[in-house]
């Protein structure tokens, strides 16, 4: 094989893969666009499309990976009185590092306002901690529209000069992030991105279900 | 595997791709006879180098190294009439590699999520993993610089001095942008352009 063929055949496959993945974008818009078209006028999309998946249960309690930190030098709160992390709280919290442009952390969005729903009376409260990546993202007034355009119904801390997505992120810093901070204040999940959602879910009902364990 | 190379394809399409793309296109530039070999400099060396931060097993470089490296990149893809000039752009391109590389912030898909949270504790595998995404990231910057060698010479010695001036101010502005602290609002001037 000629180094012009090897090219060709490089050029031709590489193609192929682009529109693979072009096509796997497309497919998760059009999905998101359907989901916004099937939902009743004036219901957040969030909170009609995700079936409640069968999550497996965890068998052991999950283990405490550290105190969570407060959230400290925000610029304020949305859709929230509390003044710090520990009124923000429930008996359960999930807090999330996100930012509104932020195309990972919407994906993750749907799951969070599924869970929020469902576990909500039993004491789950859900703090999102908005971290801009850049400036457009860093006004309240942009964020307060994008939290109602997602569907993010849940208390929201201005972190604007990312002073908490720093600290709490020693080293490796990402958006999203996802903990949860159980009802002594330890962090009890970690995770970077999206996806890993059965654990998400199974770990909010194990701490719901067991009180200080 | 598939689906981390296929994520790292749809992620090249997301602007928070443009902070390893647009660097890598400033080397296929900037090196213009010699951009096959710097762009592969560039890309192993941008494995290797998000390696360490993203595993845990080391720090990303201090802006005032990032705007050195590109710097140093620039001036060793730029450099006219040396010996050697092969290993010259290579030696640029993993320069400039360095500096993308400690720059980067991912997107996190489901995926590339799952090989992040694992990373600290692999080994060699997080590595093969990391290249295997990186791949599908940079599969763009790849195609350009495979199809740019099916381009006739005479063709290519043409534009090469555009692209020489294309690449040098690309990397100009890194080098700028990082050592004055305005490289996130160049960020986002492209994030805006490329919605």
């Amino acid at each position: 094989m000629t180094r012009n063929t090897a090219l060709i055949l490089f050029l031709v496959g590489g193609a192929l893969a682009l529109v693979v993945g072009i096509v796997t974008n497309r497919v998760a818009d059009v999905d998101a666009e359907v989901a916004a078209i099937d939902a009743p006028a004036g219901s957040p999309t969030t909170q009609t499309t995700v079936p409640a998946p069968d999550f497996t249960p965890l068998t052991a309690a999950p283990p405490v990976l550290r105190a969570a930190p407060d959230l400290v030098e925000l610029d304020g709160w949305l859709q929230s009185d509390a003044t710090t992390l520990t009124d923000a709280r429930g008996e359960v919290t999930i807090l999330q590092f996100w930012t509104f442009a932020c195309r990972n952390c919407k994906n993750t969005l749907d799951t969070i306002a599924r869970l929020y729903d469902t576990y909500e009376p039993a004491g789950l409260e859900v703090v999102g901690v908005h971290a801009p990546e850049f400036d457009f993202e860093a006004d309240p007034v942009r964020i307060a529209e994008a939290a109602t355009e997602l569907g993010v119904d849940w208390q929201i801390a201005l972190d604007t000069d990312k002073t908490n997505f720093r600290s709490w992120q020693e080293g490796r810093r990402f958006w999203p992030r996802t903990y949860i901070i159980d009802a002594d204040g330890n962090i009890r999940y970690d995770w970077i991105g999206e996806g890993n959602y059965d654990e998400l879910e199974a770990t909010v009902a194990w701490l719901l279900e067991n009180p200080g364990a | 595997m598939i689906r981390l190379l296929l994520e790292g394809v749809s992620s090249t399409l997301l602007p928070c791709s443009l902070t390893v793309l647009v660097p890598g296109l400033a080397v296929f530039a900037a090196a213009r006879k010699e951009s096959f070999k710097a762009v592969l400099a560039f890309l192993v060396a941008l494995v290797v180098f998000a390696w360490f931060p993203l595993s845990g097993r080391g720090p990303a470089l201090p802006d005032p190294l990032i705007a050195l490296a590109f710097l140093g990149g620039g001036v060793l893809l730029l450099i006219p009439l040396i010996r050697r000039i092969d290993l010259v752009s290579m030696a640029g391109g993993i320069a400039v590699a360095w500096a993308t590389a400690s720059l980067w912030q991912p997107c996190v898909g489901t995926e590339f999520g799952s090989l992040l949270n694992s990373m600290p504790n692999r080994g060699l595998s997080g590595f093969i993993l990391l290249s295997i995404y990186l791949a599908g990231l940079t599969l763009p910057l790849s195609m350009l610089t495979a199809a740019a060698e099916l381009v006739p010479g005479a063709i290519r010695s043409l534009v090469s001095p555009l692209l020489a001036v294309l690449g040098g101010f690309i990397l100009a502005m890194a080098t700028v942008g990082v050592a004055l602290g305005f490289h996130e609002r160049l960020l986002e001037q492209l994030f805006v352009w490329s919605l």
